[in-house]
Order: structure tokens, then C-alpha cells, then sequence
């Protein structure tokens, strides 16, 4: 058990580029902060490759949604990237504020991905927003590219949240997995919500044991929960289940198999529970 | 001519005898189920109650309290029992123009169903629509839709991606929008690098990237359609899935009012708006505390304020009732009878919808009959031209006065109008009856029928027995203790000194139930089991007792001699009349000391009253009459040249009416004569232009009266009264009064001309002319012409002389 009582939570990165996903994201995280006493650490990353083509001399934007063409410059970006960091910090105080969460907030230019990587070495949990630059792409590339270079623990938000229902886990016996059931528990009893623990395993009778497991670990800290039994590898049956149980979120273990780019994309496609990656 | 003589006690009131009647008590008595005295308004109530044609309504006309609330109800409801029960209004939503809300007729008892029946639809909605939306088919449909635009979206960003790299160009985002950006080894140029390149490539890379810009630009153009196309698509998919989820239960209510073509086509709309709005019923359920903000609200919603637009406004309720409906409305005014439209605050502003339209009284009798005082429907500012426009146009148009009268001019409410057929019944005094008639004429057109309630019934021993009836029905119905025969009796004496007449009964139904409730009191203070003549009279005594205070007072000053009426000399021109006061519902007699000078003048004789405008025109008329009898009778051939005046004396109230005019005329002939008159009578009676003496009113009070302060002073043997011939008829006097003429220590004469009268005040005879047109020395009327030849004669040399007189004759000079 004590590897378990390792994972521990103190500060928590916001990668934050002012779209509505990471915005939305900002009041998850807080909470999550709050309730964890943990700290946020907002990050602007100002995209450096903007900055370079803004110097090109035919530069030219083309605006989103109108589609109109708009001649580029060095200057405007820079406008554009300062007040969008603006933006993205205001944000951030205010959802913290709401939350009594600690907080602190910096820009930085560079690499968005590199960037990020680098701050999330020095924290305990990435929170992203689930859909990155592109408006069609579910799944932004920035966050796929992030999770698979970095070992840390992940949160993936989706756009619109729900603020409400049990905390789900999947747990399969694994050491990650045990790691993850025990993460659960305290989010649990911090934000004071049941616990569904969804368990698998190949035979029943290795998830009666993978149950009996996970009612162990449990104990009686947390006062509501149920243990329910689902295909792990099939990520639509475990949509249908989030979907039906109302979860508010979704807890994987780095070693699952649904941890994986491939499982990763299908879940956030076929769910909106935030989805809470612990490595 | 005859002499007057005195009454005879038999004469003064016309008892009614105990033993006529063949019971001990009225409780042995057969309940009267009919209603007596009112033939006429009988005949009158039924031939408008059964004649069904426009403008066949009823004006029930009398005063109050004869009973005709009750008479016109009682054959209302009897006739109304045997009608068919009109149907069922609901108003509904207009969903097409909501401010015109649509009025559904049912049949009666249906419009409850359809109100739960819309209620519970509601209900079934909001659990049926959301189930079907939650269902894995339509979930996965608008998935399947969604992910087509994504895809669609994802496709040409991803071929531009592509397409970009393949040029060696990378697609980035900006805060606001899209770039192309050169790429070398995964790297973005900067503008050094740029520059660095050889010019062919620099040109190829600038081109292309205006090349995919353009592209991007056209893709990005067409995204608009695409989205428009989605939503369409999730839109179609929306109104399929609600049909489907609704379909069954409309298709429930449409069989179950299969034979109600106009609810079948409101729940076509109902089916169609719910389509359009389905969004409403998978909205999670508002804050109830939206609701508590403000004024408490009277019809709190269940969920969202946007379901009520489905429900039923049940206006008129048939349900429980049989045969045709009997309203009376208590209050008539504009909108208890048209019904009105009511608003409830929300949030500072007043809003209505189709739910707060309430009925009227009209809406209520619809199909029966209303019933209303006339004189409250006057009374309430617009009513009547609004029940009248009801019924010229048989329909009831509900609106707001203030919108009719101009004085808003915002939207409100305009509900469907609904067909009115009704009977109206409409309750009032006379005189609103006919000045109605004089000045609406409208009101003839629309109240053909006027049933007319006598205030009194004539007295037999037949009809005396079925008031008796009647008084132990009222008994009975009122809980009453049983009344004696006696007690009858001295109910219907009553009765008939309540009519003002000997011969005839009051139907004043009100006055007599006080009088048997009053009584009833006294025999239960006895702890008597029936009620006696002794209670009757000790009711009615109490009565008069409660309100004479008035009397009482004048009397006594009267007595103490404050003011002046003198009941025991002889004097001349002055006169006892006798006016009566009518003090709410109380009257009694008063003495009045009425006197009169002459001198020698022009022939007018002066009405004091008039001059100083207390006197009223009929008063006038009087003292007119005087001066042409004087002139015509003595004075044919010469110019009367007498100078009267004549006064009540310590009058400061007004004086109206002619029964004074022959006491005036006694006190003229007195002072012309110079006879006394024997102040121990007192006179009453008017006259005409050849000294006959004529009915007047109230004869009764004014007997009692002079009796009263007679009796106060003590009877003295020569105290009386005259009264004309023509009033005898209405004599009914107190037992008292009878009693002590009986004793011979009062008297009543009735007298048919000025000359009987005279006799008996003066004890002169008055004097016939005889063969050579005089009058007899020692007469009054010879001394009265005497007189007047006297004065004629000294007007003559007076004008002779060419001197004015003292008149104030006016002197003409030239």
C-alpha cells in the first residue's frame, strides 16, 4: 500500500490558450485545486511559430469564421498573444477566486508542446482542455502529443462538464490501478461525491476477485459506493455506462489499456465525463 | 244640505273578527304553495319566462320588499328544472394569435375532462419527450449527424493540412484565425530564413501559400451551408422523434372527443406547437425561486411557465348542476357581468395569458337565466350599457372597461366571443322602470315584458283566510312560534293600516315577516307557545316606539306650549290643520296652527309659504282654489276686494300638498265673518272650486295626532277631528283612538262640503241662498258676503277718491 499513498497532488498545470475548452477547464481545475489544497499554476504559452510568420512578408491570415483575409504583422500578433494571455489570466483569477484556490500564472514563449512538457515535469497533474486549436478535431493534437511525452498524470476536460454525479474508476488489480482507485477515494471525499467503481477482468471469476480487491481498498472511507462490473476494452460499453450512471468524471490507470492514444481519442469522443490519466 | 255627524266607532276601523276563522292556531293551517295578491305580476312572470324570442325579458316592477326576488326566482327555478343544462366554455391558447384566445364549447360536464384531460397530457410530455430524446436510436441518429459535419469540418482541414505539407507549409492557428507558415525540417521560417532561400523557391512558396489561402478561404465559406444543413437535419430528426413520442397520445384524445370537431383541431395544434417547441420540454426544470420573487402568484404553474400554454381554462361549469342555470348577481358591475381578463405582477410588470380569463355572470346564466337589481345595475358605472350590447348582440365580448373607454391602448387580451342566449330578470322600483322607459329606447326593445307587483290586495273574508295561510307559511318557514287566531287578526288589521285603507291588505311581504318575527319575540320573552294579539300589538307598539322619538319631542313641545297649538278656545281665523311627517319608514300626524287676515286690497290672497318659497306647488294650487271659490261664491258680481294672507304658523319646514286647503279656507271664512272657530277640532281634507271637500292622504297618522296631544292636554268631551266623507274608507285608528270616541270624549265628522265643516267649527249654520239669492241673516255665509260687499264698496269710493291704497297698488303717471 505504499506505493499508493505516493500519488499526491500539490500542484496542478493549466495549460491555458483562451479557447472555451481550456477556459472551461479553468473552473475544474480550481476546484479540484481547492479541494485537494493543492496550488494552480497557469501557463500562456505565446506560440513562437506565430511570432516568425508574422515577420514574413506575405503573410496573410485568413479569419475564423468569416474566412476573410487579413494582412499579418509582427506587431498584431503580438497585440493578439498579449491580450489573449491577458485574457487567459483573468480567467484564471477569477475561477481560483471563486474556488479559494492558490494560484499563480505565467507566459512564456516558445513551443506550445515543448513548453508545456517542460512545466509539467515540475507538477503532479496536467489539466487540458479536451479539444486543442483545431475547431473540427475532437481530440487536440497538442494534448495527444503531450500525454504521450509525458509520464505525469493527466486531466482532460471536455468543453461543457457536468458539475454533478458519482466519481467513476476503472480498476483492474493492477499496481497503477490500485494507485488510481486510492486517487479516486480522496477526490471523492473531497468533493464529498459517491464512487462507482467499474471493475474487469477476463473471467468473472477474476473480477469477483478484482471486486473483492477494490472493496478492500475502500474500506469504509468513502460513504456511497458500488462496484460495477464492465468490458474494459471496449470504450463505447464504458461511454454507455458513464452516460447512464451520470459520472462527472473518469478515472483511468496509466497502464490500462484504454490509457492509449487510440483509446484515449474513441473515449473523449463517445463521452463528456473529464477524464483523469494517473501514471 | 245635512248636517255632519260624528263618526260612529264602527266607522273608524274595521276590526277583523277572531271568530271568522275556523283554526285555533296556524299551525294547523295547509302550507300556501301559491302566491296571493299578485295575479297579475304572476301572469306577467310566466308568459316571460315561456316565451322564447328576442328581446322577451323581464322587468319585475314594485316596491321593495312585495316580494318579487323571491316570486320571480320560484318560478324561474321551477320552469329552469325542466331545461336541457346548457354546455361547457373553456377558453384555450390560440396558438396561431396567442392574444386571441379560442373558445371551446362542451358538453356539460365535458370541460372538467378536458381541463384534466390537458393537464395530464402536460404531464405525459414532459416524461414521454424527454424519454424519447434520452433513447439510445435518437442519440446515435444525431450522433451519426454530428459526426458527419465533424467529419465534413475535419476532412478539409485535414487535406488542407495535408495538401499544406506536401508544399512544404504548415497550417497554424492564430488568436483569430488561420496562417499558412513555410516549413523546413519540421522548423517554421522566420523572416531571416526566408530571405535566405534562393528567390525560385522564396516565389514558389509565396504563391502556393496564396494558393492554399484561397482554398482555405472558399472551404471556409461553405462551412456556413454545412452547419445550417446540420441543424436542419438534427431539426428534422427532432420533429420525427417528437412525433413519434406524442403521435400516440394525441391520437388518445382526438378519438376520445371524436365527436368534438373544434377540441379535435385544438389538439392538431396543440400536436403541431409541441413539435415546434420541443426544446421546451427538455429543458431541465427553472429555479422555483423565480417564482417566490415578487407577488405570490394565484395560479402557480407546475415547471415552466411555458406548459400552461397547453392547458384548459374551464370558464363555465356545467357539471353539477340539472336543468337550465338561475344566477343572481349581487354585484353587478362591468366585469362580474362580462367576465374580465385578470393580470398577475411578475417581476415588476402585470402579464395574462388565456389562463386568467375569468366567467361573468352572463357566462354563468348562459343557456338559463340572470337575474339582477336594477337599481345596482344602474348603480355601477357602465353595467347597463354593457348588458344591454350583450343582448342586442347575443354574444359576451369579455374586455376591460379601460380599453373599451379608450383610456389603454395596450395589447391585451381579445377572447373569441361566445354566443349568449339568456333570459334576464331585472328587479326595481317603479319609477326606474318607467324612467327607463321614457329615456332608453332601447329599453323597450330589449324588456318587452313588465310584470307588475301590487302593493296591496283587496280585503274579503276569503282573502283574509289565505293571509292567514300565508302568515303561517312565513311561521313555519322562518321557525317561528305558531300564531293564535287572535293574533291573525290583529296581523291583518295591521295589514290594512299598512295599506292605508279598510278594504284592502298590504302585500309588502318584508314589513309582515318583521312584524311575525317581532312578535315571535315577545310570545318566546312570554314563554308563550303561540304568539297572541297582545304580542302582535306589543311588536308593533315597540316599533313605533323604537323610532317616534322625533314625535315625542314635538309633542311635548306642543304641550309645554312652545309651540303654539290651541285646543281649548274659540278664535277667529285660525285654524287647526293637520299635516303628517314621514321620517323613514315611520310617519305620524301633526297639528299645525294656520291662520288668516283680510283687508280690503285687490282680490289675492297672499300663501305666506310661497312667498317666502317654503311652500311647494300643490300648496300653491290650494290657495288659488281658495281665492276663485271666495270670488265665484260671494263675489260674482262685484271685484273681490279682499286682501288675504294666510300662514302656518311656526312652520320652518317646507309645506307641500293640498289637504290643508280647507282648513285655510275655514280660517278665510272665520276672519271674513268674524265667527270664532272652535280651536278643540281640528281639520284635514282638501277643496275644490265649489267648496267640496276631497280626499287626501295619510288621514289615519292625522287623526292620531291631534288625538295625541288632545289626550296629553286630557279629553275634555268636545275634542274631534274632520276629515273628508271620501277617507273613511281608509280609516283604521288605533284601538285607542276608537275607544275613546266610544267613550263620547272624542269625536270624528266626515264632512262632504266647506258649509258641513263650517257649521261644526263655528256652530253657526252656513246658510243656503235663498229664493232671492241671499243668504239668511245669522249665517256665515251671509256675513262673509256682507263683508265682501263691504269691502268691494270701499275699494270703489277708495278708487273714486284717486288715491292708491295701501296694497302697494302701483300709481300710473303720465
Amino acid at each position: 500500500m505504499n506505493d499508493i499513498a505516493e500519488f499526491v497532488i500539490r500542484r496542478i498545470l493549466v495549460a491555458l490558450d483562451a479557447s472555451t475548452h481550456s477556459l472551461a477547464a479553468l473552473e475544474e481545475a480550481a476546484a479540484l485545486a481547492a479541494a485537494l489544497h493543492a496550488e494552480l499554476l497557469g501557463l500562456f504559452v505565446e506560440d513562437i511559430n506565430l511570432v516568425r510568420t508574422a515577420g514574413l512578408p506575405f503573410a496573410r491570415q485568413v479569419s475564423y469564421p468569416s474566412g476573410a483575409e487579413e494582412r499579418m504583422s509582427s506587431e498584431r500578433i503580438d497585440r493578439e498573444l498579449k491580450a489573449q494571455g491577458e485574457l487567459a489570466r483573468k480567467a484564471l483569477a477569477a475561477a481560483a477566486g471563486r474556488q479559494h484556490a492558490r494560484w499563480s500564472f505565467r507566459t512564456v514563449r516558445g513551443q506550445v508542446t515543448g513548453e508545456i512538457l517542460a512545466a509539467a515535469s515540475q507538477t503532479d497533474l496536467v489539466l487540458l482542455g479536451k479539444s486543442g486549436w483545431s475547431p473540427a478535431r475532437p481530440v487536440g493534437s497538442t494534448a495527444l502529443a503531450l500525454i504521450a511525452a509525458s509520464p505525469g498524470a493527466f486531466l482532460l476536460m471536455p468543453q461543457e462538464a457536468p458539475q454533478t454525479g458519482p466519481i467513476a474508476v476503472l480498476f483492474e488489480g493492477s499496481s497503477d490501478s490500485r494507485r488510481t482507485l486510492e486517487a479516486s477515494i480522496r477526490l471523492a471525499i473531497a468533493h464529498q461525491a459517491a464512487l462507482l467503481v467499474l471493475v474487469s477482468g477476463p473471467t468473472p471469476e477474476a473480477c469477483d476477485a478484482v471486486r473483492q480487491s477494490a472493496r478492500q481498498i475502500i474500506g469504509s472511507r468513502v460513504k456511497e459506493f458500488r462496484i460495477r462490473r464492465v468490458q474494459a476494452a471496449a470504450p463505447r460499453d464504458l461511454a454507455q455506462v458513464l452516460r447512464t450512471e451520470h459520472s462527472r468524471l473518469l478515472v483511468l490507470a496509466g497502464d490500462s489499456p484504454l490509457a492509449q492514444e487510440a483509446g484515449i481519442r474513441s473515449l473523449l469522443e463517445l463521452t463528456r465525463s473529464p477524464l483523469l490519466l494517473i501514471r | 244640505m245635512e248636517t255632519a255627524k260624528p263618526l260612529t266607532p264602527e266607522q273608524l276601523c274595521r276590526g277583523c273578527d277572531p271568530a271568522q276563522f275556523p283554526f285555533e292556531t296556524t299551525a294547523e293551517l295547509v302550507e300556501l304553495t301559491e302566491v296571493i295578491g299578485q295575479a297579475r305580476a304572476i301572469e306577467a312572470v310566466e308568459f316571460g319566462i315561456g316565451i322564447a324570442r328576442d328581446g322577451y325579458n323581464l322587468f319585475c316592477l314594485g316596491p321593495a320588499g312585495v316580494g318579487k326576488h323571491f316570486i320571480a326566482r320560484q318560478f324561474l327555478e321551477r320552469h329552469a328544472a325542466a331545461q336541457p343544462v346548457p354546455p361547457d366554455w373553456c377558453y384555450v391558447n390560440n396558438f396561431e394569435q396567442p392574444q386571441k384566445p379560442l373558445a371551446l364549447q362542451l358538453p356539460p360536464g365535458q370541460g372538467a375532462v378536458l381541463r384534466s384531460d390537458c393537464e395530464q397530457l402536460v404531464e405525459e410530455l414532459r416524461t414521454a419527450i424527454p424519454a424519447a430524446f434520452e433513447s439510445e436510436d435518437y442519440r446515435t441518429r444525431k450522433q451519426v449527424i454530428e459526426s458527419e459535419l465533424k467529419e465534413r469540418h475535419e476532412k478539409v482541414f485535414e487535406e488542407m493540412r495535408r495538401k499544406a505539407e506536401r508544399k512544404e507549409v504548415a497550417l497554424l492557428r492564430t488568436p483569430t484565425g488561420f496562417v499558412f507558415a513555410p516549413i523546413k525540417n519540421g522548423e517554421v521560417l522566420g523572416p531571416e530564413e526566408f530571405e535566405r532561400l534562393p528567390e525560385p523557391e522564396r516565389l514558389r512558396l509565396e504563391s502556393d501559400v496564396e494558393a492554399l489561402q484561397k482554398e482555405l478561404q472558399a472551404a471556409m465559406r461553405e462551412a456556413p451551408q454545412w452547419e445550417k444543413e446540420g441543424r436542419e437535419k438534427v431539426k428534422k430528426l427532432n420533429h420525427e422523434v417528437t412525433r413519434f413520442a406524442v403521435g400516440h397520445l394525441m391520437d388518445a384524445l382526438r378519438r376520445k372527443y371524436s365527436g368534438l370537431p373544434e377540441v379535435q383541431k385544438h389538439f392538431d395544434a396543440i400536436e403541431q406547437d409541441v413539435i415546434e417547441n420541443v426544446d421546451e420540454f427538455l429543458k431541465p426544470p427553472e429555479n422555483p425561486l423565480a417564482a417566490l420573487i415578487g407577488v405570490p402568484q394565484r395560479h402557480v404553474p407546475k415547471g415552466s411557465p411555458f406548459f400552461r400554454r397547453y392547458e384548459a381554462n374551464l370558464l363555465v361549469d356545467h357539471s353539477k348542476n340539472h336543468g337550465a342555470p338561475v344566477v343572481y348577481e349581487d354585484n353587478p358591475s362591468f366585469q362580474n357581468l362580462n367576465g374580465q381578463v385578470e393580470y398577475t405582477a411578475q417581476f415588476g410588470a402585470l402579464v395574462t395569458d388565456f389562463n386568467l380569463i375569468r366567467a361573468g355572470a352572463l357566462h354563468r346564466a348562459n343557456g338559463g337565466y340572470l337575474i339582477l337589481e336594477v337599481r345596482k345595475l344602474l348603480q355601477q358605472p357602465y353595467s347597463w350599457e354593457g348588458l344591454k350590447r350583450a343582448l342586442q348582440s347575443a354574444e359576451i365580448r369579455i374586455e376591460s372597461l379601460a380599453e373599451m373607454l379608450g383610456w389603454v391602448s395596450t395589447v391585451s387580451l381579445q377572447p373569441q366571443r361566445i354566443p349568449l342566449r339568456v333570459k334576464v330578470v331585472l328587479l326595481g322600483e317603479r319609477l326606474l322602470y318607467y324612467l327607463l322607459s321614457q329615456y332608453d329606447p332601447e329599453f323597450s326593445e330589449l324588456f318587452k315584458v313588465a310584470a307588475d307587483f301590487e302593493d296591496r290586495m283587496e280585503r274579503t273574508p276569503e282573502s283574509s283566510l289565505l293571509y292567514a295561510r300565508l302568515i303561517g307559511t312565513l311561521a313555519k318557514k322562518e321557525n317561528l312560534l305558531p300564531l293564535d287566531r287572535s293574533a291573525v287578526a290583529r296581523v291583518i288589521e295591521q295589514s290594512a293600516r299598512a295599506a292605508g285603507d279598510s278594504q284592502k291588505l298590504s302585500t309588502h311581504s318584508r314589513a309582515l315577516l318583521d312584524l311575525l318575527r317581532e312578535a315571535d319575540y315577545w310570545a318566546r320573552s312570554g314563554e308563550r307557545s303561540a304568539v297572541s294579539a297582545a304580542d302582535v300589538t306589543r311588536a308593533i307598539e315597540a316599533q313605533i316606539r323604537r323610532s317616534d322619538r322625533v314625535r315625542e319631542r314635538l309633542q311635548e313641545e306642543v304641550v309645554r306650549e312652545t309651540i303654539r297649538i290651541e285646543t281649548e278656545q274659540e278664535k277667529v281665523g285660525q285654524v287647526n290643520g293637520l299635516s303628517v311627517i314621514q321620517l323613514g319608514q315611520f310617519a305620524f300626524g301633526h297639528p299645525s296652527r294656520i291662520t288668516a287676515r283680510v283687508r280690503l286690497g285687490r282680490g289675492e290672497v297672499v300663501d305666506i309659504e310661497r312667498e317666502v318659497e317654503l311652500g311647494g306647488p300643490i300648496h300653491s294650487k290650494g290657495v288659488l282654489i281658495l281665492a276663485s271659490f271666495l270670488g265665484a261664491r260671494y263675489a260674482s258680481d262685484r271685484p273681490l276686494s279682499l286682501s288675504a294672507s294666510l300662514v302656518f304658523e311656526q312652520s320652518y319646514g317646507g309645506v307641500e300638498g293640498d289637504s290643508a286647503s280647507s282648513a285655510e279656507l275655514y280660517a278665510l271664512l272665520s276672519a271674513l265673518s268674524d265667527v270664532p272657530i272652535r280651536q278643540w277640532f281640528a281639520v284635514t281634507g282638501s277643496v275644490d272650486q265649489q267648496g267640496q271637500v276631497q280626499a287626501i292622504g295619510g288621514v289615519n297618522e292625522k287623526i292620531e295626532g291631534f288625538f295625541d296631544l288632545c289626550k296629553a292636554r286630557g279629553l275634555t268631551g268636545r275634542h274631534g277631528v274632520l276629515i273628508p266623507a271620501s277617507n273613511v274608507k281608509h280609516l283604521m285608528l288605533r284601538h285607542d283612538v276608537v275607544e275613546a270616541v266610544k267613550d263620547g270624549t272624542f269625536h270624528i265628522y266626515a264632512v262632504e262640503t266647506i258649509d258641513q265643516g263650517i257649521e261644526v267649527l263655528t256652530g253657526m249654520p252656513a246658510g243656503q241662498r235663498n229664493a232671492s239669492g241671499r243668504f239668511p241673516e245669522g249665517t256665515v255665509n251671509q256675513r262673509v258676503e256682507a263683508r265682501l260687499s263691504e269691502l268691494a264698496e270701499k275699494r270703489r269710493l277708495f278708487g273714486q277718491s284717486g288715491q292708491s291704497d295701501q296694497s302697494g297698488e302701483s300709481k300710473t303717471s303720465s
